[in-house]
């Protein structure tokens, strides 16, 4: 007595394979790790109830880092318009999540960059996502992402340079 | 200078091994409490079907239907994965014939409406799917996505419900005499003009006001009978003598049509039967004090199952007790009740009665394993026989519906999935 079919390894795999980086990717998008989880994770949902399109999509992964960034952006608008209307300026960034210390100067370096900057940095070098992939995500030219990073480099190497000589 | 590539790298393998990967069961019982989440916000908002770019399918009754035109592609968004139009409902005249409504609804708006457009496919085969086409717009006063009832082959019902209209009907209807290709609007008065003394083929058994109404409330609750020939509504000349009554829209297995109420005076719970179509009712009070809000009766091999839940209340209560009746509904034995130890919450839809004896209740949301009983319904222990969405009896058989895709069992015990194409 068993259904006619199952979500099969594929989809095991697949989840397994691709979480933590479109965890990442929704990071990018949130600024908070822990809503980044969570909308992963609705979309593993979504792409559940439709496993049949995603198995044959090209790319499954491409199409729920689709619907993790629809769901990001749709939140990320409705919280901007919540604080239009409740006339909030811009909340500071919450404090990183626990890394090893080596680590934590840079994250924090990170989170200080502008937004756009910031997301830029967290899709390339912390999702491993191409150029071309972050500009369709972030919605702009593939010259301005690079433009951003470019920027985002110079910005970070400075600020862990200082960190550096304050250390010495 | 900092060797910046190699600090990202190792930043990279940090974060991601703090982030922890939850088991990929949960994401299956995510998408359950979805579903029934999305659902009831469906359901309980004004829906406004948007009219896609097409002839207008409403037929005149005076005029020649149109000519058939071929649907507007859907209007899916490759880019938008999340606003995919899911299966929102499915009935089957026969094992062959069925019908499915897929919608697709945008945001919210401001004024609190969620524009939907529905979908219409058909199969004949029981296995096939096609697309028919769009359902026509309607009034923006109707609440949710419509009530779809099949009535035979190529007979078809939708109705929606329309709250606080002064001098108007509470139901709206479309029906179709061709396979949902044309529909005509068809009136249903609140308390039903016509009357039949039994359940035509293919009917379907609904709630009807049948004894007049006090302002705006109706002051005799009954049952009436949606009729496959005219789409119309009827009162059943030979009504259980019950209130506050739910119905079974389509007889059992076995061909039983049943309605659960309170009996007048009492407030008792009883369960009626009819075994000739609605002509005469076996009417049994149980002895039962629950609270329920939905009853569902299921038969197999001579022995009918009815069940009392409590979905979706201020607690939730799930499953609530189990009848069974071996006399076609004479008389009701309580067999299971829940106790501290052993309950179950999460249950919704039927039972599952199969041919092997065994009598299985689904859980969904939070709570997702089935339980089954084979000693006729007085125990349950834990089962694998999960399914993907809320189980229902059809004419087709049990039925599990989920976003794209539908199992189906006509014996409760081998089930088969099947596909429904988006366009």
């Amino acid at each position: 007595m068993t259904a006619g079919k199952t979500t099969g390894d594929w989809f095991a795999s697949l989840y397994q394979g691709s979480y933590r980086s479109l965890v990442l990717t929704a990071y990018a998008l949130t600024d908070d790790l822990g809503e980044a989880e969570e909308i992963t994770q609705e979309a593993f949902a979504v792409a559940y109830g439709r496993r049949t399109r995603v198995e044959h999509a090209d790319s499954p992964e491409a199409w729920i880092r689709t619907v993790v960034v629809n769901i990001a952006r749709r939140r990320w608008r409705r919280r901007a318009m919540l604080d239009r209307i409740m006339r909030r300026g811009h909340a500071e960034p919450d404090p990183p999540p626990p890394t090893a210390g080596e680590h934590l100067d840079l994250h924090a370096a990170i989170r200080a960059l502008g937004r756009d900057h910031q997301a830029a940095v967290v899709l390339h070098y912390l999702a491993d996502l191409p150029v071309d992939e972050v500009a369709s995500i972030l919605e702009v030219p593939v010259g301005t992402v690079k433009s951003r990073l470019s920027r985002a480099r110079a910005a970070l190497a400075e600020q862990l340079r200082a960190e550096e000589m304050d250390r010495a | 200078m900092p060797d910046l590539d190699g600090r990202l790298s190792a930043l990279r393998d940090e974060l991601r091994a703090t982030v922890p990967v939850p088991d990929v069961a949960t994401v299956a019982e995510r998408f359950q409490q979805r579903r029934v989440r999305r659902r009831m916000q469906i359901g309980a908002v004004a829906a406004v079907l948007v009219v896609s770019a097409a002839v207008p399918l409403l037929r005149q009754l005076d005029a020649d239907p149109p000519p058939a035109t071929p649907p507007p592609a859907p209007t899916t968004s490759a880019t938008d994965p999340e606003n995919f139009p899911f299966l929102y409902q499915m009935g089957f005249a026969d094992e062959e014939h069925g019908y499915a409504l897929r919608a697709q609804c945008a945001e919210q708006t401001a004024e609190g409406e969620t524009p939907c457009e529905l979908f219409l496919f058909g199969t004949e085969d029981g296995e096939n799917w096609a697309r028919i086409g769009d359902i026509p717009d309607r009034p923006r006063l109707a609440g949710g996505l419509g009530q779809l009832s099949v009535l035979g082959k190529d007979r078809l019902a939708l109705d929606w419900f329309v709250a606080g209209v002064p001098n108007a009907s509470d139901t709206l209807r479309l029906y179709s005499d061709d396979g949902g290709r044309t529909w005509e609007p068809v009136p249903v008065p609140d308390e039903p003009v016509e009357e039949v003394t039994e359940i035509p083929d293919g009917g379907v058994l609904l709630p009807a006001c049948v004894g007049g109404r006090g302002g705006e409330r109706c002051t005799e609750p009954g049952v009436g009978v949606l009729r496959p020939d005219t789409g119309t509504s009827a009162r059943l000349a030979n009504q259980p003598d019950l209130e506050d009554v739910i119905v079974g829209e389509i007889p059992t297995n076995d061909g039983y049509w049943w309605v659960a109420g309170r009996r007048p005076g009492t407030g008792a719970w009883a369960l009626a039967v009819s075994s000739n179509d609605g002509r005469t009712w076996e009417t049994t009070e149980l002895d039962w004090p629950g609270t329920p809000n939905e009853w569902s009766v299921v038969d197999q091999r001579g022995t009918l199952y009815a069940s009392a839940a409590r979905i979706m209340g201020e607690k939730e209560d799930g499953l609530l007790a189990v009848f069974r009746s071996d006399d076609q509904g004479k008389t009701w034995q309580l067999v299971w009740q829940p106790t501290a130890a052993m309950s179950i919450p999460g249950f919704d839809g039927t039972l599952v009665a199969a041919t092997d004896g065994s009598l299985t209740a689904n859980q969904y949301g939070p709570h997702h394993q089935p339980y089954t009983s084979t000693d006729g319904g007085r125990t349950f222990v834990e089962s694998d026989q999960r399914r993907f969405g809320v189980v229902e009896w059809t004419r087709a058989g049990y039925l599990a519906v989920a976003e794209t895709t539908y199992e189906i069992s006509v014996n409760g015990a081998h089930w088969v999935q099947f596909d429904i194409p988006v366009g």
